[in-house]
Formats: structure tokens, C-alpha cells, sequence
């Protein structure tokens, strides 16, 4: 048995546990990383953006009430706070790492802050806070991978021992206090480890069948290529080892139970969409999938403002709703022309100025890879019959919609007359979408200096929780919005190594 | 020509999107792999496409 004592244990090398450790150093703890997998990074290897509040009182008074008010003060308020003042700061800190990144185009002002904003996407009208930057990214990859690249080239700079193939099997506590860890080196050996204190950044239960049964209303697959037929989720990011390890850690010292959710997004299942590295677009019907036209259910009933399809977290929640969690959006031939022609209606800021070509192609190569959630035909009938929906059921409804289209008007869910496009002519074309996760979101209850608390609200002394783990508590429980998760990542961990830091020097 | 795969690969499956007739993801082992070496001449253009397409720039081919 290896017998180590340190100042702090970041359990960890995703945005969350490296900000911890970086910022735990640079203040003169001595730090040891843990992380299970032979390489760093965890889920933050996969994002290619991250978002933080402007450095501005006036923004962050803005962003913070816009946030309260949209989670009816749900939100953990003390977090929301700490969040929103810290956010603002990252872009610097991380500079001056030498990570790179580039503003996006739109930023907020203090006028549009709260407002929809064309073309941001991912997050509920008017919930627009944050600026967001993109991650200089190397290859065809994210620049997550090559920001935690850098910083753990930093952290080994100031004397970080960061320990791969390490995974955290327990944390100790003697009395009410943090003590320990015990970890599990790449021999199977124990690593007994002597701390002041912990800072838990394990993401999520992305692979964990049994808690994203319990705690979420899916039953996912773990296959990500596949045609969804043995679940109704699949994650989109790769496969990461996220078994919620650290939560479980955590409830075993006497942790509450936070508010737990996934981060949700609409998505087409099966080969040919999605790649290993989730934003690299393998098919436009990533495009597609997320237009505002006509959306129906497995009933061939529409079933919501497909106005908000670009509202990943709200769409899936609605699609989630619908019989076996699915949903299809239909267009005909003139539709179909209008993407490629005329443009599109809805374009997610992570895949901008695209332009759709042959959508008809698409669709054909995706069926000969086996895809069975792609369908063309030249009749309606045809198309249901492909789709295995009740014909009449979906005669009736289209035959409704083009009433609402013809008048301008959607009596039935008010969507913005500009998205009312009619289906009416062959070809006709579906595509049908279930749930993909970024990721599980949530897991522990922290106050707003990341100390994890007890079921009696009392934060147990030395043990301290960043990132996707408690992300889930700015959105209430269970959590009204999910996502932008590495912004937060990065500013929880400086403020769990913060505070850590004041604990440690007492 | 052989295609060696350094420590720092993040798993993350770019080289298989983009040359899957050459990697493959070990799962259990969480280790990538080369499933053929050396690179087999008619998989040598993709070869190259997955090196440059690596995230952290984890491959190298040599002679």
C-alpha cells in the first residue's frame, strides 16, 4: 500500500477537477489528481464551446435575475450567484493558461440579454446569459481536448501529481470531517492517501443503466450507433466510463441527493449521424432534425410549437412526453427545396452558415447504412406506412396544419406563422428523432461555495463537488434547462479550489 | 509503414469516423487499435486523413 498526504485530492481531470487543482495550486496547496481513465480530460475532451456572464455588475445582476426568474428561483441561489460572478472571469484565467478560443459573433448586450436572439439555440427563448467562446481545436477534434491538454501541462508545471489509471474507490471521514481517500493504482494496489480535504469532479452516470433508470424517465442504450431498439436514449458523447462513481462516494460520508436530470437533445438514432466525436457532422439531417415545420408523434398527432425544436432541453422534455419518446418532423418536396434553396429556418450556432444540398441523397445513403429512421415516399399513405403510424391519424393532421398554413395562423399551438410551410406535394419526407444526452446533470446538493451538503443542509467539512455533478442545481429539481455545462464546469471548479483553499488554510 | 498510437489518446474515436477500416475502439481495455500494422497500402491515404484529424495529435506513422 502506497501511503501519500497532501493538502487537497481533486477527484478528476475534466474542466471542473483540473480548474480546482490549478486554482488550489496556484494558491500553494499541494494537490493530487486523481483520475480513473490512462488519459485526461473525461467529458470535457467532447464540447467545443464553453460560455461565461460579461465582467460587468450590470450583466451579472442582469443574467443572474434573468436566470432566478426563469427557474422560478428554483435554482440554488447562492450557486446561481457564485456562478454568474465567477464566469466572467474564466475567459481571462484560462488566457492566461495559455489556452486559446475566440469570442462567437453574438454577443449579448445588456438590451438583448433575456431576449431571443436568432440563431443561438440549445436554450429556452429569452434564457440567453452568457457569451460564448470557441475552443481552438486541433485535427477534426474538439477544442476541449487540446484546452485540457493545456492545463494539465499547466498543473504538472506547479507541481500537481496528477495520477492516471487511479480511480478513487472512497473517501474518508472521522467524525464529521474529511480525511481521506483511498484509491486503487494501476496494479490493483491501494493508494492510501492522507487529505485535508476533497474536490469531487466526476461528471455524471452517462453508463450507469441502473441510476438513469432510477433517476431520470429513460431506458437508455448504450449504443450510440444503433437504431435505438433496445432504449429510448443514447448518449452523445463518447464512450466516457461515467458511472457516477463520485456521487455515490459522496452519499456514502453523509451527501444529499441533488437534483438530477440529462441534458437533453432531439436527435436521429443510428449509423451514419453522429460521430465518435459528437460535433463532427457526419449527415446534414443534423440540420434537419431541429427545423420548426411540422412535428408528430409515434399518434401521428402534432404534439407542441415546433417553434421551440431548437430548445434542445424543452423539445426533448416534450418529446420525452410522447409515446415511445419519439417524434418525427415531415416535409414535402417544396419544403425540401426550400432548405436547399432558400435556407434554412433554424441553424444551431455550433453548426453555422450551412447550406443543405440533396437532402433526398442524404437520406438515401443513411437507409443503405441500415438507418431506420429516415423515410421517403410519394404519397402520405406511403410515408405513414414507413413510419408505422395510423394513415388517417396523420391525413388529419397534416390536413389541419395546411388549414393553419393557408390562413397564417396555427390555432392550435400559435407557432410563429413564418415556420407554417405546408405539406402538400410529393415526395414526402420524415425523419425520425428520440433523446440524446450530452450528458446525466446533477447528482449532489452543494451551497454556493461548492461545499456538498447533508440531507440536514449542512455542508460536511472538507469534501467539495464541481462540474456536471451539481450543474444540475442552478436549474431547480428537477433541473428546468440543461447544458452549457463546461462554462459552468470551469467556474464551479475555480470556486470549489477557492474555497477549498480557505478551508485548508483554516 | 506502421501507425503508432501515443499515450495521450483521448479515446475520443475521430480516426475511426474517418479510417474505420483501420482503428478500433477496445472498449473493456479502453485502449485504441490499430487493427492492422503496417498500414496495408490501399488504407494508407485514410491513414494520413486520421493522423491529421487526431484531436491531440496522439498518431504518428513510421517507417
Amino acid at each position: 500500500m502506497e501511503k501519500l498526504k497532501t493538502d487537497l485530492v481533486v477527484i478528476g481531470t475534466g474542466g471542473a477537477g483540473m480548474a480546482a487543482a490549478i486554482t488550489a495550486a496556484q494558491g500553494g496547496a499541494k494537490v493530487i489528481v486523481l483520475e480513473k481513465r490512462p488519459f485526461p480530460g473525461g467529458t470535457s475532451n467532447t464540447p467545443v464551446v464553453f460560455g461565461g456572464v460579461r465582467k460587468d455588475q450590470a450583466f451579472r445582476d442582469k443574467a443572474f435575475k434573468v436566470h432566478m426568474n426563469m427557474t422560478h428561483w428554483t435554482g440554488n441561489a447562492d450557486l446561481v450567484r457564485a456562478w454568474v460572478n465567477m464566469s466572467g472571469e474564466i475567459p481571462e484565467w484560462l488566457a492566461n493558461l495559455g489556452v486559446q478560443f475566440t469570442l462567437a459573433p453574438f454577443q449579448l448586450t445588456l438590451e438583448n440579454m433575456g431576449q431571443e436572439i436568432p440563431g443561438f439555440g440549445g436554450f429556452p427563448p429569452g434564457y440567453n446569459i452568457v457569451d460564448m467562446y470557441f475552443l481552438k481545436a486541433e485535427g477534426r477534434g474538439h477544442g476541449g481536448a487540446v484546452m485540457i491538454r493545456r492545463m494539465v501541462e499547466k498543473a504538472k508545471e506547479m507541481g500537481v501529481d496528477i495520477r492516471l489509471a487511479t480511480p478513487a474507490k472512497k473517501i474518508l471521514k472521522v467524525g464529521e470531517r474529511i480525511t481521506g481517500v483511498y484509491a486503487e493504482d494501476k496494479s490493483g494496489n491501494t493508494v492510501d492517501i492522507d487529505t485535508k480535504a476533497v474536490i469531487l469532479a466526476t461528471a455524471g452516470f452517462n453508463e450507469n443503466a441502473e441510476m438513469i433508470k432510477k433517476y431520470s424517465v429513460f431506458e437508455f442504450t448504450l449504443d450510440r450507433h444503433g437504431n435505438c431498439e433496445e432504449g429510448d436514449l443514447f448518449f452523445l458523447c463518447p464512450d466516457l466510463k461515467l458511472t457516477g462513481d463520485g456521487i455515490k462516494m459522496a452519499w456514502e460520508v453523509g451527501a444529499d441527493k441533488g437534483s438530477t436530470g440529462i441534458a437533453m437533445f432531439p436527435h436521429v438514432p443510428g449509423p451514419g449521424i453522429i460521430g465518435n466525436m459528437p460535433w463532427v457532422m457526419l449527415s446534414q439531417l443534423r440540420i434537419v432534425q431541429e427545423q420548426p415545420y411540422l412535428w408528430v408523434n409515434q399518434q401521428g398527432k402534432r404534439f407542441m410549437d415546433e417553434g421551440l425544436m431548437n430548445d434542445h432541453y424543452t423539445s426533448g422534455g416534450i418529446i420525452a412526453r410522447q409515446r415511445v419518446k419519439c417524434a418525427f418532423i415531415i416535409f414535402d418536396e417544396d419544403t425540401k427545396r426550400h432548405m436547399e434553396e432558400e435556407g434554412l429556418d433554424y441553424t444551431y450556432f455550433i453548426f453555422p452558415a450551412k447550406t443543405l444540398t440533396d437532402i433526398e441523397g442524404d437520406m438515401r445513403k443513411l437507409i443503405a447504412q441500415g438507418n431506420k429512421h429516415v423515410f421517403f415516399a410519394e404519397t402520405l399513405e406511403g410515408l405513414a406506412g414507413q413510419m408505422e403510424i395510423d394513415p388517417t391519424a396523420l391525413k388529419k393532421t397534416v390536413d389541419e396544419y395546411n388549414v393553419y398554413c393557408e390562413h397564417g395562423h396555427d390555432d392550435q399551438y400559435a407557432k410563429d406563422p413564418k415556420f407554417l410551410r405546408p405539406v402538400r406535394r410529393g415526395k414526402f419526407y420524415a425523419v425520425r428523432v428520440f433523446n440524446t444526452g450530452y450528458g446525466t446533470i446533477g447528482g449532489l446538493k452543494v451551497n454556493g461555495k461548492t461545499e456538498v451538503m447533508t440531507k440536514e443542509l449542512e455542508a460536511i467539512p472538507g469534501l467539495y463537488a464541481a462540474g456536471d455533478m451539481i450543474v444540475a442545481e442552478l436549474f431547480g429539481d428537477p433541473p428546468i434547462i440543461g447544458g452549457g455545462t463546461l462554462g459552468f464546469a470551469l467556474s464551479s471548479g475555480r470556486i470549489a479550489g477557492q474555497s477549498a483553499l480557505e478551508y485548508i488554510k483554516g | 509503414m506502421k501507425l503508432v498510437i501515443e499515450d495521450h489518446c483521448i479515446r475520443c474515436g475521430i480516426c475511426i469516423d474517418v479510417c474505420g477500416d483501420l482503428f478500433e475502439m477496445d472498449k473493456k481495455n479502453d485502449v485504441m487499435l490499430v487493427k492492422v500494422n503496417p498500414i496495408p497500402d490501399h488504407l494508407l491515404d485514410c491513414a494520413k486523413e486520421a493522423v491529421q484529424a487526431c484531436a491531440v495529435q496522439a498518431m504518428q506513422m513510421k517507417e
